[in-house]
């Protein structure tokens, strides 16, 4: 097991230095002058040369990927043209909103997917499955920037229940330790800060999970069905055991593997989900700052962004696959 | 025991000949698919969703009730009525109207970025599965690097670099779909080439080029035509993504992603604003997605996951 994660840690190299090379080049993709683009018509010689000299842009491209890939590998990340603020702070800081946004609904995807799958998968065809099927159907095609505009006008204006932005309540006081809100209101003991965090993460993560939900959904009951008939259930079924331990404990156990590998695409995939989720919902994670920072052609801060969520979603994946390989010895990726 | 050499078989007039047994197969293919989708109930409601998505395009100014450009500020944000049947938005122009030729923006990006993604990703997965070896091998890790992205964020990226507008979101949409083409064209190729008629066609000295577009690629239609299917829902979702974002088609288009955008800041006064052209976009992908689907299993069980 170690030998194949070195091994897959050693071929993850190539694809994070294509990366590099994919991220790096954007801004060489630019038509025109990168310069003037950045600054816009109004600039003059002067401070385009000044921007064009600060971001290296005047050396050949070989010494300024080698100087783009040495400072990431140091942790240096450049600073924002717009702000001047150093990207790799923003980023520390930012990271921990998407990544709780992120997981909470990935979590809210799991719970509900599963479940619905399962209890879809046992009364096949029953009303239950039917409908939770069609709306599995339905939640794959929705737009998520529709659905979480749709759920700011019932949820905030209608009736008033949710918080429509933001991640705290103005005047909340939370001390921060990680700069995850739910685990730091449960760190410091301070439960009206907890209940004011999860009111503000309900509706994104509701926004957020629904694709996910909807394919964790379909692929649970179709994996369900698939082990439902094998041999083994029958005999746990013929020797008396009560269903509901047959069905968690012998057949989920064995249909939850290729839902473990759509869990970790959809994770990758709800990382980028994030950009749309957090403009509507005001989120300050790293999805709206890599927004703002398209809009403000701030582009190191898009490519450092970019590059990060990439790496994240690279090793999401091999951890997957690892995982995978865990729970089912019988695979070998030679 | 001494082998005797078959004697060469007379032609039996009773049989149809090996190009007219082809023909049928692939009839009967087609045939058979569409029986089954027929059947389906689920595809043929995306069946119906699509042709009307098309007629809607086709006869747009028929169909549209005002001009989906003309402006009326006295009677904006007007509810639903029977003068404006979805309402009114902030400049006072009928939304159903602009849902109504929005139906064209929206056919014309599933089918351009959808065409670029198909193009590009069929040349490159057939030339990787065809030649193996060296271009494989390079042609796979470019396709790699590119999945190394969540595929809303390379169109962001990509849309950043090119500037806002329509025609570079599709473009965006399009390069992001390339992958996916690439892989399945990829591993339908390298099956198909081990099969006996390729090494026949390539005994009788037939040219790569003739072997790969002739014989090889044909018999990749069926999972090339459904993935292109389900992708054109995705890529309608993702360009109405960037457009919503701002970074895609630009006012006063009557795309339903910008129309969003447009109808964002008067939620609380005027859902409607924003509740119709999200519908038509969920409506349209449901569609492509139904229809798709049932074009898997009709044409390509194996794809089915």
């Amino acid at each position: 097991m170690l030998k194949y994660i070195i091994r897959r840690l050693f071929m993850l190299i190539p694809v994070l230095i294509g990366v590099s090379i994919l991220t790096f080049s954007l801004i060489h993709l630019i038509p025109g002058d990168p310069a003037r683009s950045m600054l816009g018509e109004k600039a003059t010689e002067a401070q385009l040369e000044s921007l064009r000299e600060e971001l290296g842009l005047n050396d050949p491209y070989i010494v300024q990927y080698g100087r783009f890939l040495g400072n990431i590998v140091q942790g240096d990340l450049g600073e924002s043209i717009q702000s001047k603020e150093n990207i790799a702070e923003q980023l520390l800081y930012k990271l921990p909103a998407t990544v709780e946004l992120t997981i909470f609904a990935m979590i809210l995807a799991i719970i509900v997917g599963v479940l619905a799958g399962v209890i879809a998968a046992v009364k096949q065809y029953s009303w239950f499955d039917n409908i939770s099927m069609t709306g599995a159907l339905f939640g794959v095609s929705l737009p998520i920037f529709w659905l979480g505009l749709m759920m700011i006008w019932l949820f905030s204006v209608v009736f008033n229940i949710l918080p429509p932005s933001g991640r705290l309540t103005s005047g909340m006081e939370l001390t921060t330790i990680t700069n995850f809100y739910l685990l730091d209101s449960l760190l410091t003991g301070n439960w009206a800060a907890f209940k004011d965090a999860f009111s503000h993460l309900l509706m994104p993560g509701l926004a957020l999970g629904t694709i996910p939900m909807a394919i964790i959904a379909r692929m649970t009951r179709s994996s369900m069905l698939e082990v439902m008939r094998q041999d083994y259930i029958r005999t746990a079924n013929a020797k008396g055991l009560r269903t509901r331990f047959v069905v968690f404990q012998h057949a989920l156990k064995n249909a939850f593997l290729p839902v473990l590998t759509v869990i970790g695409l959809q994770f990758g995939l709800l990382l980028g989900g994030a950009v749309l989720t957090e403009t509507i919902f005001s989120w300050p994670g790293i999805g709206r700052y890599v927004y703002l920072a398209v809009l403000g052609r701030d582009y190191p801060v898009v490519q450092s962004t970019i590059l990060i969520v990439a790496t994240i979603f690279v090793l999401v994946n091999l951890i997957t696959d690892i995982l995978y390989k865990y729970f089912d010895p019988r695979i070998r990726f030679d | 025991m001494s082998l005797q050499p078959n004697p060469t078989p007379e032609p039996n007039p009773a049989l149809p000949d090996s190009h007219d047994l082809q023909q049928t197969k692939a009839r009967k293919l087609w045939v058979d698919a569409l029986i089954r989708i027929v059947k389906s109930k689920t595809s043929l409601i995306g069946l119906c969703i699509i042709l009307v998505l098309v007629l809607t395009a086709i006869f747009a100014p028929v169909i549209a009730t005002h001009s989906h450009t003309a402006q009326d500020i006295i009677n904006r944000y007007q509810p639903p009525s029977a003068e404006h049947w979805l309402g009114t938005d902030e400049l006072g122009r009928d939304i159903f109207s602009r849902i109504v030729y929005g139906t064209r923006i929206s056919i014309q990006i599933g089918v351009i970025a959808v065409g670029i993604a198909m193009i590009i990703g069929v040349v490159l997965g057939s030339v990787a599965g065809y030649f193996g070896r060296w271009i494989d091998q390079i042609i796979m890790r470019i396709i790699d690097i590119m999945m190394a992205f969540p595929s809303i964020l390379l169109a962001i990226a990509l849309v950043a670099v090119l500037g806002p507008s329509l025609t570079n979101a599709m473009i965006a949409v399009g390069i992001v779909g390339i992958p996916q083409f690439a892989r399945i064209v990829r591993s339908a190729v390298l099956s198909i080439k081990e099969t006996e008629y390729i090494e026949a066609s390539k005994a009788i000295g037939a040219k790569h080029a003739r072997v790969l577009f002739q014989h090889v690629l044909p018999n990749c239609a069926a999972p090339i035509i459904v993935q292109a299917t389900l992708s054109i829902g995705t890529a309608i979702l993702d360009a109405a993504g960037l457009s919503f974002l701002g970074l895609g088609a630009q006012p006063p288009t009557p795309e339903w992603g910008a129309m969003l955008t447009d109808g964002r800041a008067a939620i609380q006064n005027a859902p409607w604003v924003v509740a119709f052209p999200g519908l038509a976009i969920f409506l349209v992908v449901l569609g492509f997605n139904l229809f798709g689907d049932g074009l898997r299993d009709a044409l390509d069980p194996r794809l089915k996951e």
